[in-house]
């Protein structure tokens, strides 16, 4: 009976197994013509853009990014643009190359000669901007890309080598390869023009956080590695700067900003920022929810900027003499100033607020101040204010007068002195001192032009901005 | 035999049946799994008339992969080469003219002198071009080329070649080239055991690269590299006597003549030996190993690509890329 059941049961189980190999086909066709197949599709699409694509390159997953554009032709041609200091001194620089989309795992999008822009990445040369010895290494970039998915309107790629994840996205067919550059310099401009303004990147969740940026150096100069800001210094509100600082890559686009990886807390992540329309916050296009704004209000960055100052340097708001910067009436007096000044053989340097020190008393004090210049040299004339912020938007500001003392300090004295002899500026003086509406001028994300509108005179209004100068 | 023993054994035999037949339609496919094979009017395997690169790809064709079973490969892929190493393409002018001048000042110098048979035998099967150095990571040393079991010869840096500069040239690529191939020649005959006596105390395999060139001549080595092992020496010996002019040679036995050095500390050191009268035995070691093994003249080697590097008209070999084919 034993043997009869084990009989049984071999037959049961080359019934069950003799055909446990026979599945449906999973692919109709073989991996090598699935494989040419993908690669002709995706030559086509890289050539079906006629004006090209916008290719938001980072070289590795730590790196700042850099903007290129890329054509591609059938037949193995490409071209690519560029715009940032690594290459050509900042200046817009194209070049022609080889490309050709291969075979590896999948489909290798492969530029395979050499290309001016694309390679530079790659190269293995020390890079001169940085005090480290790269040779060997260089900016460690990829230039062959795994085509992960796309179609008419963006291709999704991989480095090859340094796994970064990188996307290229159809560019417009009317758009000028130049212009487009220079609409990233003004967009550039209007998210980041004075690189010590904060931000603050807002979560739904109430667990925001700190974010500066390297714009250039105190002094306004540009010193960011491609020309263009690429990378925020992140830590949480309320943490610590120093422990708790991490270093977050952007690449400045046509619509905001793309991080290179994306930025997680909690349940979210995001990655790419539009700068909203009225300029007022980049808006995380993951979730709205999310957005990248000023730290402070118009009134606390007033109050700020000027704290910021100190020996070396001065941090200041200055009137802007132009047309539409100034109401009438300030403009009448501030002309009578000018010329006045030139009437004692000086030109009007600035007029302004800012934090100033005396002999008599290291403390800083807000001032109004007016600069003549003599040529090269120039004369300060102070006038001591209380500022105070009245709300977000409002501060009140006075001018105490020439008190007892003020002739014991040279800067004071100065500006008796001009108070004096300059006609129109006891009348620009007054005109400063009132209580404030403030708005900005450049967007609140970066208010670095307020507008100073007087609540109890609508003829009298001014903008000032935002000015760093080595002293 | 018991009957149900009989039923499970009939059992049995249908389930053998099944499992053997079940599987039976699994014919391989007797066409190719590629189905598409470009080529062009003339044939050429992989070649597409509308490719912006098909002129050099079909000069590359009938001048290397043709007569010599050769790829010159200047499109790079990355994937293809050592990951460890950070590598760029070469540009596409560049590779022109390095495609033109190889052939000009090696493939029909051999052929010219030795004979069209040559290098189709003997000469590598790929030769590499690579636009930047290879750094390598251990010392820091550039690698000026490599030769992968006499099948493979990699140039580095070429997007920095400049024609003008045929020094350069040579010290970058055509002694490279020279010194390469004369390892794959040594690799099926063997050279002389005379030649591997004559340096034995001299030889520095490691840190060879600290010696000067005065000091490597002056112990009988053409130059520092082959002062670093036997194999090294007696192909730097073939390489440098090719490429160098008459002027530079002289220079080099000049060096060589020299029976001491000169130690860190500013001391005359006395090496004993007669750079000059090494060098030139080593040259007639290599001039007889090459004509009795393999019947090539090497002076006739070296006037010949004398004659070539004094007179390069590159617009000239520029123009076979299209003329050849008017």
């Amino acid at each position: 009976m034993d043997k009869i059941k084990i009989l049984y049961s071999l037959v049961l189980a080359l019934f069950i197994f003799s055909c446990a190999g026979e599945e449906k086909d999973i692919f109709s066709d073989s991996a090598a013509n699935r494989l040419t197949k993908s690669i002709n599709e995706y030559n086509d699409l890289l050539c079906s853009s006629p004006n090209g694509w916008i290719f938001e390159y980072f070289p590795t997953t730590s790196s700042v990014g850099y903007i290129f554009l890329a054509r591609f032709e059938q037949g193995g041609f490409t071209e690519v643009a560029c715009k940032n200091k690594v290459l050509n001194g900042g200046e817009f620089l194209r070049d022609s190359s080889l490309f050709e989309v291969i075979g590896d795992n999948g489909p290798v999008l492969s530029f395979n000669t050499f290309n001016n822009i694309i390679h530079k990445f790659s190269e293995p040369y020390d890079i001169p901007s940085t005090s480290d010895n790269e040779s060997g290494r260089g900016y460690e970039g990829d230039y062959e890309f795994m085509l992960i998915s796309g179609d008419k309107t963006q291709i999704n790629l991989k480095g090859k080598k340094r796994g970064t994840r990188l996307t290229l996205r159809k560019l417009d067919e009317n758009q000028n390869w130049e212009n487009f550059f220079t609409h990233l310099d003004a967009i550039e401009a209007t998210m980041f023009n004075k690189g010590i303004i904060p931000l603050s990147l807002r979560m739904p969740d109430g667990n925001n956080f700190n974010l500066s940026f390297k714009k250039g150096d105190d002094s306004g100069d540009d010193t960011s590695s491609n020309g263009y800001t690429t990378e925020f210094s992140v830590y949480p509100e309320g943490g610590d700067a120093i422990s708790q600082t991490e270093k977050v890559p952007f690449v400045v686009t046509e619509y905001g900003i793309r991080l290179n990886e994306p930025f997680e807390e909690g349940d979210y992540s995001v990655q790419r920022f539009k700068l909203a329309e009225d300029k007022s916050c980049l808006v995380s296009m993951e979730n709205a929810n999310i957005k990248i704004q000023s730290y402070y209000s118009v009134s606390d960055l007033f109050f700020h900027i000027m704290s910021l100052s100190n020996s070396s340097t001065d941090y200041r708001w200055t009137a802007i003499d132009s047309d539409n910067t100034m109401s009438e009436n300030f403009a009448s007096s501030y002309k009578t100033v000018k010329e006045s000044a030139v009437g004692a053989k000086r030109t009007l340097g600035h007029v302004g607020f800012n934090s100033s020190t005396f002999k008599s008393n290291s403390s800083w004090k807000h001032t109004a101040v007016v600069r003549l210049q003599s040529g090269a040299l120039g004369s300060d004339g102070m006038y001591l204010f209380d500022l105070e912020k009245i709300s977000d938007s409002e501060i009140k500001t006075h001018f105490r007068g020439f008190e007892d003392g003020y002739s014991q300090e040279i800067l004071l004295r100065n500006g008796k002195t001009f108070y004096d002899i300059l006609g129109g500026l006891p009348e620009l003086i007054n005109l400063m001192s009132t209580n404030f509406e403030i708005t900005s001028q450049t967007g609140d994300l970066n208010p670095s032009i307020l507008r100073f509108s007087d609540k109890n005179n609508k003829e009298n209004w001014f903008d000032l901005e935002f000015i760093t100068q080595k002293k | 035999m018991d009957k149900k023993i009989y039923i499970g054994i009939l059992l049995l035999a249908v389930g053998m049946i099944f499992s053997f037949t079940s599987c039976d339609n699994d014919d391989l496919d007797s066409t190719s799994i590629f189905t598409d094979v470009e080529t062009d009017e003339e044939g050429r395997v992989g070649l597409n008339p509308n490719s912006y690169s098909y002129e050099l790809d079909r000069w590359l064709w009938d001048n290397y992969l043709l007569p010599y079973n050769l790829q010159y490969r200047y499109k790079m892929q990355d994937v293809g080469a050592d990951m460890n190493y950070n590598l760029v393409p070469t540009r596409y002018e560049k590779a022109i003219d390095m495609a033109v001048l190889t052939k000009y000042l090696w493939f029909d110098v051999y052929d010219k002198i030795v004979g069209p048979n040559f290098l189709k035998l003997y000469g590598p099967r790929i030769i590499h071009l690579i636009g930047s150095a290879a750094y390598n990571p251990n010392n820091g040393t550039k690698i000026l080329g490599l030769a992968e079991g006499g099948i493979k010869v990699s140039l580095f840096q070429c997007n920095d070649m400049d024609y003008n500069d045929i020094d350069y040239m040579n010290e970058q690529y055509f002694k490279t080239m020279h010194h390469e191939f004369s390892h794959i020649l040594h690799q099926m005959k063997t050279y002389p055991k005379d030649f591997r006596l004559i340096s034995t105390a001299h030889y520095m395999p490691f840190n060879w690269e600290s010696r000067e060139h005065e000091e490597a001549a002056s112990l009988g080595f053409v130059s520092p590299y082959a002062g670093s092992e036997t194999q090294e020496d007696f192909v730097e010996v073939i390489a440098n006597y090719i490429v160098k002019t008459d002027a530079q040679w002289n220079k080099i036995l000049e060096m060589a003549e020299k029976e001491y050095n000169t130690d860190d500390e500013g001391n005359i050191v006395y090496d004993g030996v007669n750079g000059r009268e090494v060098i030139l035995e080593k040259l007639e070691i290599c001039k007889n190993w090459l004509s009795s093994a393999w019947g090539v003249e090497l002076d006739d080697i070296r006037n010949e690509v004398q004659y070539r590097q004094a007179n390069i008209d590159i617009e000239f070999l520029r123009s076979q890329i299209t003329a050849d084919y008017e």
